[in-house]
């Protein structure tokens, strides 16, 4: 049963992805030297795509767990259920990812309990080892597998702060917007867009982020700019859809709307 | 009304006066010929106006038919206010006219159809512009629009069209175009200087008006390119312009008509052949692909081909064109380029002083003593590979494979010593290759020659230096705290003598003034943290509780059959999520805090308190002040243990600027007090308007590195420092002393007390 389960997590097709530096030959190092990785950056900018091309280039499957402030230790390792009166064990995502070789991402991983966090730091150094406690097991994982984790450090929250005990095991990747040529390419790639179009969007994208410190909490993500190239792709009025794509997604405020609003028209 | 009666009517209102009128028979004339409601609404106006003017009042009764007929009896009576308002201020001559004209003057303001005021739309407007520039812009009012790169001025009312939404859609036309000035390169082309280069010819005022014509032709191109959509939007009103346009015989004339037909309509060609030589020159103009060259070289030929004498009448200047502050510009374009050279030599410099030392530059002594002067073989190589390492950075590439294995011997010199672009640094890097298409190659010489003799961030910057060491028990209920000596390395003994003091309350309406002056958002904002207090949470697994934990049930049931000793945390308990924090606000009072700053700061800690009042979270505000390192000064506005009461309220009215602002000691007493708190978060928000500075040589490098060692060790407390400045310049330091994460700017000081609350929302979140 389990091996099926794991194939869903393959991926079989060669995800898009357009590097901006030299991410994949660290990723791919850290991977061969058996290093967790650490993805830093903002909201949108392409971590889990990143991950689904790492995934696909290292031929592994890839399990991920998007991180919440009720994860518990259970719902990562696993427990014990009932099935037709026997108790069964069911293995969680980490020790899935561990017994088969996989690539395991922790998606936002800040937000979860603080005791679940340390669940990872014996398989995060060089032991690399997950104890189950309740099986009695210590497993070790084999060399394909990887840990990966990613946290936004925008927040300026200071309870959702990674500690160093936990951040200090890992390699870390710092990952922001595409510069605007790459980021135009990306957009009209993903959306399938004129790169005309794409650039105006980039070009729009670029001008709601130097409003980051006049009002806006973020600027648009590349995300939310492949999201308008789409509905413009489908047919939507190129004005409407950076409202309902970028604009009104961004923030409430009268003013600043507008404000967006009016870059938006002057563009397209 | 017949005669008789108003008659009566008027002696009731005029007494005596009206036998000395002798227009009398007059208006009663005019009077009786009226309609009954009208004789009534003007009858009612006359003790109003016939006090201010019987002249007025006349006229008045002369245009009152036309009046009475579009306005309903209360716009009428605003009607009669506005003329009495024109009429004080401009006469009786122009009241008249505005009375005349009540349909265009009046009705269409009531509609809301007259001009927009920049004053109504600027919030609407000044993000657009910052978003187009990519970087602060500020407004001024002037009669005709100009850009001198820093402040756009703007006509304090576009009235130009009969309806807003086009007077809106001109403005916004008006400042993209004002902005794409720069953009386009119109100051920043040289050399020369465009004013030295304007200054050169015979007619400075004829040169200009053509080479901003001709630049405009390229501009509205190049925006026909970059903001298709406005430009669509814009092509009515630029139609209409151009209908309206009387070009007279000048070419200067002819070439504005032409300007604005091809904004109203792109894909014309010119009606007829150009008549001139410089109108054939002109059509060439409308190609995004010229540069400013062009437009100067379209200029010289009219003059050389122009005869001595020969001057034309200057043309009254397109509506979004106004003056060209090109004098203005070069100054205001030089200061920013000097800033960021600085900057950037600044931070390169610190940022190799590693990688020098580790090549052994710095034992060269010649380079110390040329400064800025590479000559040293090293330092050239050093030099050569940081220029390739801007180039890749600037080209998109960054720091890729195939670039790194072009072994370059710089390169090969930079990524031996671990060099890395810190994010500072990178990010001014491109606002230099942007401002001067690259990044000049005596900018990197010079930083590797400063980083080569050793000399870092301007040569920082003397330490309090030369001063006996404290004697011992000089000072009376004196606090000592060590501080950072970065130079040495280590803590400087005892070396700050802090003393604690009351802030004596000042009576007043400030408090009271402030909790009028924010009610709504109050109301708001203890609803809000009501909210935060009250969020309930459900916790899983517990002993008791109100509900069973199905998933744990599930899971012990299946613990035990499959033999382990199932657990007994079975329940689900509604907890509220207690808010253990305590937050110890630190004010700045130094000396420029006064004034607005000041002000806002206060505003916002009354905000903070009423809001915190709900919310629970302990509070305590503390000010801090002081001039040497023997006499820091903390004042203590509330501590944890005090309730929020009128004491308090009128000690946050009395803070108020004082001396200097040491923040070292001030930042570890704060922490010493958050210390003895067992809160288990404990908050330290530093408020603040600019750099810790001292009259003792507390400046610079040396008290920001003491700041960022104290805020160091507040961390290592256990404690999260956060800062909120209001000081939009210092980007660089800031950084480095709060961590990239740990402050926030607030641009605009009228926003602090708005923002506050906000950012404490979201810290505690």
């Amino acid at each position: 049963m389990q091996p099926c389960k794991l194939d869903q997590h393959r991926i079989e097709k060669e995800p898009f992805y357009l590097e901006q530096g030299q991410e994949m030959a660290i990723a791919g190092a850290a991977y061969k030297r058996r290093i967790p990785l650490l993805l830093k950056g903002p909201t949108g900018c392409g971590k889990t795509r990143f991950m689904q091309r790492l995934a696909y280039e290292l031929k592994r499957p890839l399990i991920t767990v998007a991180c919440h402030d009720d994860l518990s230790t259970g719902d990562l390792v696993g427990r014990y259920l009932l099935k037709g009166g026997e108790a069964v064990w069911m293995d969680g995502p980490l020790t899935l990812a561990v017994r088969s070789g996989a690539i395991c991402y922790l998606d936002e991983i800040v937000e979860a309990r603080k005791d679940t966090m340390v669940v990872i730091h014996p398989l995060a150094d060089d032991r690399r080892e997950l104890p189950i406690e309740k099986l009695g097991e210590l497993l070790c994982a084999p060399p394909e597998f990887m840990l990966v984790v990613s946290y936004n450090p925008g927040y300026q929250s200071v309870l959702k702060d990674l500690k160093q005990s936990t951040r200090q095991r890992f390699v870390s990747l710092e990952f922001s917007y595409p510069p605007p040529e790459l980021e135009a390419k990306i957009v009209a790639a993903e959306s399938g867009v004129s790169v005309d179009i794409a650039e105006k969007l980039v070009r729009f994208g670029g001008m709601t982020r130097s409003l980051k410190d006049a009002g806006l909490p973020e600027g648009a993500s590349t995300r939310l700019l492949i999201h308008a190239a789409m509905l413009m792709g489908s047919g939507i009025d190129e004005r409407l859809a950076c409202r309902t794509a970028i604009i009104e997604t961004l923030s409430d405020d009268h003013e600043m709307l507008a404000s967006l609003h009016e870059m938006a028209a002057s563009l397209f | 009304m017949n005669r008789a009666q108003i008659d009566n009517i008027l002696q009731q209102l005029l007494g005596s006066h009206l036998d000395e009128w002798w227009e009398r028979d007059e208006l009663t004339d005019k009077l009786v010929a009226m309609p009954h409601s009208l004789q009534k609404q003007v009858l009612r106006q006359l003790p109003v106006i016939w006090p201010v003017s019987y002249a007025l009042f006349m006229a008045f009764v002369d245009e009152a038919g036309r009046a009475g007929s579009c306005l309903s009896p209360e716009q009428f009576d605003e009607w009669v206010k506005a003329t009495l308002d024109v009429y004080e201020e401009h006469g009786l001559r122009q009241a008249q006219i505005f009375m005349r004209e009540v349909e265009s003057n009046f009705v269409c303001r009531l509609r809301g159809e007259d001009g927009i005021r920049l004053r109504e739309v600027e919030g609407r407007l000044r993000p657009y512009a910052i978003g187009l520039l990519g970087r602060e812009v500020a407004f001024a009012t002037a009669p005709r629009p100009a850009f001198d790169t820093e402040t756009l001025f703007l006509p304090e009312e576009t009235a130009l069209f009969p309806g807003r939404e086009q007077n809106f859609l001109f403005l916004k036309f008006t400042i993209t175009f004002q902005l794409m000035l720069e953009r386009a390169g119109v100051f920043s082309f040289r050399p020369p200087p465009l004013d030295r280069w304007l200054n050169g010819f015979a007619c400075r005022r004829q040169a200009e008006e053509l080479y901003y014509l001709a630049e405009a032709a390229r501009i509205t191109a190049l925006m026909e390119r970059e903001f298709p959509g406005l430009m669509r939007d814009c092509r009515p009103l630029f139609s209409l312009l151009f209908r309206q346009h009387r070009p007279g015989g000048e070419p200067v004339g002819r070439m504005q008509g032409r300007l604005l037909e091809k904004i109203a309509s792109p894909s014309s060609s010119p009606g007829r052949l150009p008549a001139t030589e410089v109108e054939r020159a002109f059509e060439a103009q409308f190609d995004p692909a010229n540069g400013p060259a062009a437009a100067r070289a379209l200029v010289e030929d009219f003059f050389s081909a122009q005869k001595k004498d020969e001057k034309g009448r200057a043309a009254v200047p397109l509506p979004f064109m106004g003056p060209l502050p090109a004098a203005e510009a070069r100054t205001l374009t030089d200061e920013r380029r000097a800033r960021l050279k600085n900057r950037f030599v600044d931070l390169l410099a610190a940022a190799l002083l590693p990688v020098a030392s580790a090549v052994g530059l710095e034992e060269d002594g010649s380079l110390a003593q040329e400064p800025d002067k590479a000559e040293h073989p090293v330092g050239r190589e050093l030099a050569d590979g940081l220029l390739m390492l801007f180039q890749e950075k600037d080209s998109g590439q960054g720091l890729t494979g195939d670039s790194a294995d072009t072994a370059h011997p710089g390169l090969t010199l930079l990524n031996d010593a671990g060099f890395e672009l810190p994010d500072e640094l990178a990010d001014i890097a491109r606002q230099v290759s942007r401002a001067e298409g690259g990044i000049p190659s005596e900018y990197i010489v010079s930083a590797a020659g400063r980083a080569g003799s050793g000399l870092a961030v301007n040569r920082p910057i003397e330490g309090p230096d030369g001063e006996a060491a404290p004697e011992e028990g000089a000072h009376q209920g004196m606090i000592r705290y060590d501080e950072w000596d970065y130079r040495r390395q280590g803590f400087r003994k005892n070396w700050c003598h802090l003393r604690v003091r009351e802030v004596s309350p000042l009576g007043g309406t400030f408090v009271n003034a402030t909790l009028g002056k924010y009610k709504g958002l109050l109301s708001n904002l203890k609803r809000q943290f009501e909210m935060m207090s009250l969020r309930e949470r459900l916790v899983k697994r517990r002993r008791d509780g109100d509900e069973i934990d199905l998933d744990a049930v599930i899971e012990a049931v299946a613990d035990s059959r499959a033999g382990l000793a199932p657990s007994e945390r079975l329940f689900i308990r509604r907890r509220r999520d207690d808010r253990d924090i305590a937050a110890l606000f630190l004010v700045d009072m130094s000396s420029s805090t006064e004034g607005w700053v000041g002000t806002a700061i206060k505003e916002s800690l009354i905000l903070m308190c009423e809001a915190l009042e709900v919310l629970g979270d302990r509070l305590a505000i503390y000010g801090f002040s002081g001039m040497r390192r023997t006499r820091c000064e903390m004042f203590t506005v509330k501590e944890f243990s005090e309730p929020y009461t009128g004491a308090v309220k009128d000690r946050i009215a009395a803070i108020a600027p004082r001396e200097y602002t040491r923040m070292g000691p001030a930042l570890r007493h704060a922490a010493t007090i958050l210390g003895r708190s067992d809160a288990a978060i404990r908050l330290l928000v530093t408020l603040t308007d600019g750099k810790p500075e001292d009259y003792d040589g507390y400046k610079g490098a040396y008290a920001i590195e003491d700041t960022r060692h104290a805020l160091i060790e507040a961390k290592a407390a256990g404690i999260h420092p956060f800062c909120i400045t209001v000081d939009r310049t210092a980007h660089d330091y800031m950084a480095r002393m709060f961590g990239e994460v740990n402050y926030i700017f607030i641009d605009d000081v009228t926003r602090l007390p708005v923002r506050m609350p906000e950012i404490y929302r979201n810290l505690t979140t």
